[in-house]
């Protein structure tokens, strides 16, 4: 494919919304008059299920609404209307005008619907949802039924669920824009500064637009999307889906606090510079009373410290439990995660047939054992991908305490590397292997095309190629700057021209 | 993390289908070719999957002198009323790797998942029961009514057995409330605003439709799905009307809810809702779901325990098994019960089903070699139930697969032809095996 300075142009779509964005446009609904949500709702909240086949949450964006949806769906959207309607007696949440009124039904229409819509309802939409509440009134609704009927509607209309990038051959719309912006990095509706540039085409100037792109990125800790990619490249909160012994030093929601501290800090620091590197490797740790068994540190004080062996995210314990079976470690899993996850290469599947069973054996460690049942002809030619990875890890125990020994005899770490970029470079342990992964572009590669997936929703297309080499070589040359590259991430998707599809 | 509206609960226990099913037959048999058009076939097929095995080889196998002579386990004693119409096959292989505490939607597949053993493992195809579902259930009609039950109490939707196709888990309830409300919605709107329901579904409609009009492809598909599920919603408020006098109960808890499913899913079936129906009782990818559930040990010790030790293979645990094994069996039989209540042509829903109990775990729950299926009814033929019990080798261990070729695919497809579904191959075998019906099965 060659690539030229000309963007090819990007099919329209429709992005089904997610969970957290349903949820966090109710909340704007709520807050609209200055009041906040501050009970969460007895309702179930919609699309909160995923599908293990997707490589990260914001990929339902090509999905539909399922049955199940809709009922979810069905219960919010009455909960909420219900809420807020205007109705004879007070309630907090209560719309205060008078129901019978046309300039009550009005202000109830404009405000819900800029709000779920993300953009002013035109003139014509207006009349026709007032024309359709006297029409409900005129089949026995009281005028309150009737404004909750029409605020019912809203909060399931198709634009709510699916938010539409139609664009034209100069991109994305301003409105389109601000709610890219939005949605994509904060996960909620605009904010005041962004909704009035968004409504009044201020977005399509490519500089507005950047320089707001840059002002939601100012303060990394507020970007949510970012946290959220994070946790879900490198799915620590796995943790809680593996069952422990009670018995065990076992606090799961623990050990992701400390993590998310630890990645807390790498996001405020390194995010212009770097921050891939620091969750690869960076031996700062935070630790609490709970988690000291897990970190096994010389006077375990609460707070942050340098734990000398222990290289970034995946030598934390909550990482390193949630790649572990519930009585033992799984260094297959574990290396199963670094070769697809970090250097983006394919493992093939267990073949039919096989079971992959490691009982113990007297005198042998566990990676002995597994060293020994994967060394046959049939096993080897993956194993060898995954082994040695998440061997180095055998360093600590299932739920990550360091450990020397293992069924008696001492665990062994080393390992070589194989790979893009690698042939055969010996390691000694996690330190010296995470540091090699560190320095490789080919991960810091895999790492712009997770963003890629993550922040469009889907994984690159063949079409996609030269963009994703462009993001490349962009956060090569900007010293590993992770802002950087989701900021042009953004840009091009709201100035791609789209294509118009006849239907 | 969420709740459903306590208002709204309402449980079909005043259903008691044991006479409700009486009551509601005649309105079974209007809603018949009416609310979800004519159905092609009588015969139903009902899949109960029970986690963390059948009681196998912990327990001992059932004494078994000949292809005839059999008793069941202590435990699974209540089906014994059944044992003539009853045909069991063991020792059959399965083709998924990774099979530890579930084959996953790998059992009813007979292909590999994504991800193996992993609690969050894909599916690859899809399974027997949605593609039973396509050829037996009416057009239009659900083509599977799936649930379960799952000892998480805060979980509504489970999703980990049953699978439309590649990568499409389908989910299902595990709270009776939400399985109610799915089956019938026009029951539970009658008292919730049924008229008011109906303005907003219909404004949807005219919203979806027009951002429809501007799409084309992939993206219209997801229109058209949407429309497609406001469809679905009318087809079951409309044949909620079946079940009118139904309602549902106060919250009983996790397990004491399968009983009430379990009748939903007769008035299902009577109404012509479906001719399939997939229940996970506790099934699925995830570490010994089935045994914690604490509801049958109400009254025995380890109801102080307020535990279920699932960590080994102790005396204790084994006894903590027979007791949820013998409150299922209970269970099963009084669902079974209920098929043989005429209906209004006289006719039982029990002499037109199948019913398939087994485990997604194997006979034992670490063991996904050697699978075992009990089948009880012929659904008219040419099923060959009459209580035999049809023996391959036993576990040859972990890991290695019995070695007289008989598998759950071919299992599958024998049990497909006896639905009137002929079909010749099904999933993926392991060398030596086959797909082909179990010629002894039929």
């Amino acid at each position: 494919m060659v690539c030229t300075d000309v963007l090819p142009a990007l099919p329209q779509r429709v992005l089904r919304v997610d969970s957290p964005a349903y949820v966090s446009t109710l909340n704007q609904l709520f807050n609209w008059r200055g009041q906040y949500l501050d009970t969460p709702f007895a309702v179930v909240a919609p699309f909160s299920r995923t599908n293990p086949a997707d490589l990260f949450t914001t990929f339902p964006a090509g999905d539909s609404v399922d049955e199940y949806e809709l009922d979810e769906l069905l219960a919010v959207s009455r909960t909420v209307a219900e809420a807020i309607a205007p109705g004879p007696s007070a309630a907090r949440y209560r719309m205060s005008c008078d129901p019978a009124t046309a300039a009550c039904r009005a202000e109830a229409f404009q405000n819900v619907s800029t709000v779920v819509w993300s953009r002013p309802p035109s003139a014509t939409e207006a009349a026709e949802r007032m024309a359709e509440m006297d029409a409900y009134q005129a089949d026995g609704a009281t005028p309150g039924k009737a404004i909750e009927l029409m605020l019912r509607s809203l909060l399931m209309s198709p634009e709510m669920i699916f938010r539409p990038e139609l664009g034209g051959p100069k991109g994305l719309s301003s409105i389109e824009r601000g709610r890219l912006l939005s949605f994509t990095l904060r996960g909620t509706p605009a904010d005041a500064p962004l909704w009035e540039l968004a409504t009044h085409d201020g977005l399509l100037d490519e500089a507005t637009l950047r320089a707001e792109v840059r002002r939601l990125m100012q303060e990394p800790q507020h970007l949510a999307s970012l946290r959220r990619f994070l946790r879900e490249y490198f799915q620590w909160d796995k943790v809680l889906k593996v069952r422990k012994d009670p018995k065990l030093p076992y606090n799961q929601q623990k050990m992701i606090d400390d993590v998310e501290a630890a990645v807390e800090r790498h996001v405020t620091g390194h995010a212009r510079a770097g921050l891939l590197r620091a969750l690869l490797t960076s031996e700062e740790i935070s630790l609490s009373e709970e988690t000291a068994p897990n970190w096994k540190v010389e006077n375990p004080m609460p707070g942050v410290i340098v734990a000398k062996g222990r290289p970034g995210v995946l030598a934390q314990p909550a990482w390193l439990a949630a790649f572990s079976e519930p009585d033992r470690n799984n260094m297959v899993r574990r290396g199963r995660f670094i070769r697809e996850r970090l250097l983006c290469m394919p493992v093939p599947s267990i073949p039919v047939g096989v079971i992959p069973m490691i009982p113990e054996h007297a005198g042998l460690t566990y990676r002995q054992t597994v060293e020994q049942k994967t060394s046959g002809a049939g096993c080897t030619g993956c194993h060898v991908l995954m082994n040695d990875l998440g061997g180095a890890f055998e360093a600590f125990n299932h739920v990550g305490a360091p450990q020397s020994t293992d069924n008696g005899a001492p665990v062994t770490t080393a390992g070589v590397l194989n790979g893009p970029g690698f042939s055969a470079v010996p390691f000694t342990g996690p330190t010296e292997l995470m540091q090699l992964l560190a320095d490789s572009p080919a991960v810091h590669d895999c790492y712009v095309t997770n963003l890629f997936s993550f922040y469009v929703g889907r994984t690159p297309t063949r079409e996609d190629q030269c963009e994703l080499a462009r993001l490349k070589a962009l956060y090569r040359s900007s010293h590993e700057d992770t802002l950087a590259v989701i900021e042009e991430l953004i840009v091009w998707q709201a100035t791609t021209p789209r294509l118009e599809v006849t239907p | 993390m969420s709740r459903i509206d306590e208002s709204r609960r309402r449980f079909l226990r005043a259903v008691a289908l044991g006479s409700g099913a009486r009551v509601l037959a005649p309105i079974a048999a209007l809603l018949h070719g009416t609310a979800y058009g004519a159905v092609p076939t009588s015969k139903k097929v009902v899949f109960l999957s029970l986690g963390a095995g059948l009681p196998d080889v912990f327990l001992g196998r059932p004494s078994r002198t000949s292809e005839t002579e059999w008793s069941f386990h202590p435990s699974l004693a209540p089906l014994n009323p059944w044992r003539s119409k009853t045909l069991i096959v063991s020792g059959l292989s399965l083709a998924v790797p990774g099979t530890q505490h579930s084959a996953g939607y790998g059992m009813l597949s007979c292909t590999p998942c994504d991800g193996g053993a992993d609690a969050d493992a894909a599916p690859r195809a899809a399974t027997i029961d949605q593609l039973l579902g396509a050829k037996l259930s009416a057009a239009g009609t659900m083509p599977a009514l799936l649930f379960g039950i799952d000892n998480d109490p805060t979980r509504l939707v489970h999703q980990s057995l049953f699978a439309s196709g590649p990568n499409q888990p389908v989910p299902y309830p595990v709270r009776e409330s939400v399985l109610f409300e799915r089956l019938f919605p026009g029951s539970a709107a009658a008292q919730a605003g049924e008229a008011d329901t109906k303005r907003v579904m219909t404004r949807l409609r005219t919203d979806v439709t027009s951002l429809r009009s501007k799409l084309a492809g992939e993206e219209r598909r997801k229109l058209d799905g949407y429309l497609g599920s406001l469809d679905a919603y009318d087809k079951r408020r409309a044949a909620g009307a079946c079940a009118t006098s139904a309602q549902l109960g106060t919250d009983r808890g996790v397990v004491a809810e399968l009983p009430g499913m379990l009748d939903a899913a007769v008035t299902a079936l009577q109404c012509g809702m479906t001719n399939v129906v997939g229940c996970s009782i506790g099934g699925g990818n995830s570490h010994s779901h089935f045994p914690r559930f604490i509801g049958p040990h109400v009254g025995t010790i380890f109801e102080e325990q307020g535990f279920i030790a699932d960590q080994g293979h102790d005396p204790t645990y084994m006894a903590s098994r027979t007791i949820l094994w013998k409150w299922l069996s209970d269970q099963v039989a009084a669902f079974l019960r209920k098929l043989e209540a005429p209906g209004p042509d006289g006719r039982r829903l029990i002499d037109d089903t199948i019913v398939v109990l087994y485990s997604d775990s194997g006979p034992d729950h670490h063991n996904g070699s050697s699978q075992r299926f009990i089948v009880i009814g012929d659904a008219g033929g040419p099923l060959r139930t009459g209580g035999r019990y049809l023996e391959g080798p036993t576990d040859e261990g972990w890991g290695e697969p019995p070695p007289n070729g008989m598998t759950v695919n071919s299992f599958l497809t024998a049990l497909s032809t006896g639905l009137g579904v002929p079909m010749d191959s099904f999933g993926v075998v392991r060398p030596g095996g086959t797909s082909a019906p179990l010629a002894a099965m039929l």
